[in-house]
């Protein structure tokens, strides 16, 4: 009989999953080792920093252990169940992060030390674009793009996105709907 | 399909399915979405989208530590969930732990299902929770203080027959009181969480031990202020930075 490791990395997710709902480490961490690069790489182009996102993750695959028996099928992958539970908790830990600077700032009365409009739109444009931005991102029109990466990777809300960008709200609306749209023709064009 | 009538909700579908709308508004596209297919139908489509932008980042490895500490976590809830099962002589196949799980607990769901659907699933198993009403309050005033005291939910594999309450004052100063819980363990304590949210529960300054009747009490320091859960779990003398073991009891602020 083979070793019981053998038997499991053949099994799908969602074999898996049925497993660690009934709290078989050795299944979970066979989910663990499929995954964890694609959920460190989300939760570190969120925070920007190594560090903030072992953290992260380390809550999100803690919580997913917990709550592997609410992982429904019929919603979708355990790839996106588990990459959607990295991301809520990576964006939590900016707007925690976000919260405690602007109150640290503010204790300090260095008010006059925060980034004007302009310097707010390049720093956060900034994080949002580092890196070798990732292809299919590419398809997106620069205007989409800009709005896609402020809310979907830095936590931003629509009306903060307008201000960061000096735009009416009706239109970063726009530009969000019009961008994952794009994206979605794109990715059935692609046979994905 | 029928179109949407409030377009003001339809117009906004974007930025909810990125995560971009403040929390009153999420709550409202949540309400509307529950009587609108057309908006229902365009938001699982965006969703396609959605996902392919949670794998849409530069490559990265994690960090093996990262899942030494993962896994060292969760191997330390499969044996504790083991050895329960093993003292309480159930059966890893029971049908009722499969109709738990179809309900959404399972062995660990206990810990984070609201309390509803914590009642429900004890129900259904006929389980013996102890504790009482779950997340029934009294309130009272003591000199000026106003006080309520919250019956805790306690996990009846670790200790079957256990009760617990928690009084919490406004004023800060919070006792918790147990009875009926097995001791903690050689070389082990009692010590006591605070939970705001989905975060990682945080310790609350308060370790305790319990007598040969299970009974004992701690004082959890500082107002309950933003604080959800109240949770207790076995932990070394000394106490630990973030929880080993999953928690014995868990009371709802």
């Amino acid at each position: 009989m083979p070793p019981r490791s053998d038997t499991l990395v053949r099994l799908a997710d969602e074999d898996l999953m049925a497993l660690i709902a009934d709290a078989d480490a050795d299944a979970y961490e066979v989910v663990y080792d499929r995954h964890a690069d694609a959920a460190f790489a989300l939760a570190h182009r969120i925070l920007g920093s190594p560090a903030a996102a072992d953290d992260a993750c380390q809550d999100a695959w803690m919580a997913a252990w917990r709550s592997a028996s609410r992982y429904d099928s019929r919603l979708g992958s355990v790839r996106s169940w588990l990459l959607t539970i990295v991301h809520n908790r990576a964006i939590d830990h900016v707007r925690r992060m976000t919260r405690l600077r602007d109150r640290t700032v503010a204790d300090d009365a260095a008010a006059e030390r925060v980034p004007g409009s302009d310097d707010t739109q390049a720093l956060a444009l900034a994080r949002g674009e580092r890196e070798d931005t990732a292809a299919l991102l590419l398809e997106l029109s620069a205007d989409q793009r800009a709005v896609v990466e402020l809310a979907f990777y830095s936590g931003y809300s629509h009306s903060e996105i307008a201000g960061i960008l000096d735009l009416p709200l009706g239109t970063v609306k726009g530009r969000m709907r019009a961008g994952l749209e794009h994206l979605r023709h794109h990715l059935e064009g692609a046979g994905r | 399909m029928s179109e949407c009538t409030e377009p003001r909700w339809n117009e906004v579908l974007g930025a909810y399915a990125l995560g971009a709308c403040p929390p009153d508004e999420r709550q409202g596209m949540r309400e509307h979405l529950r009587h609108c297919p057309s908006c229902t139908a365009e938001l699982l489509e965006l969703g396609a989208a959605r996902e392919a932008l949670l794998t849409a980042v530069p490559r990265d490895l994690a960090p093996p530590a990262l899942k030494s500490r993962v896994m060292s976590q969760v191997r330390a809830d499969a044996e504790l969930f083991a050895a329960a099962s093993a003292r309480t002589g159930q059966d890893r196949e029971a049908p009722a732990r499969r109709s738990r799980r179809a309900r959404g607990g399972g062995r660990l769901g206990w810990l984070r299902a609201p309390v509803p659907l914590a009642i429900a699933a004890v129900a259904c198993l006929a389980l013996l929770v102890a504790g009482g009403v779950l997340g029934g309050a009294l309130t009272g005033d003591d000199g000026g203080t106003s006080t309520r005291t919250v019956s805790a939910q306690v996990d009846p594999q670790q200790a079957p027959g256990a009760t617990a309450r928690l009084v919490v004052s406004d004023g800060g100063g919070s006792r918790l009181l147990v009875s009926g819980l097995p001791s903690p363990g050689a070389g082990r304590v009692y010590q006591v969480w605070l939970r705001s949210g989905d975060e990682a529960p945080r310790p609350a300054g308060a370790l305790f031990a319990v007598d040969r009747s299970g009974s004992g009490q701690a004082a959890v320091p500082g107002a309950l202020d933003g604080v959800d859960q109240v949770l207790v779990s076995s932990e070394p003398v000394g106490g630990s930075e973030q929880p080993t073991r999953l928690p014995v009891l868990a009371a709802q602020v």
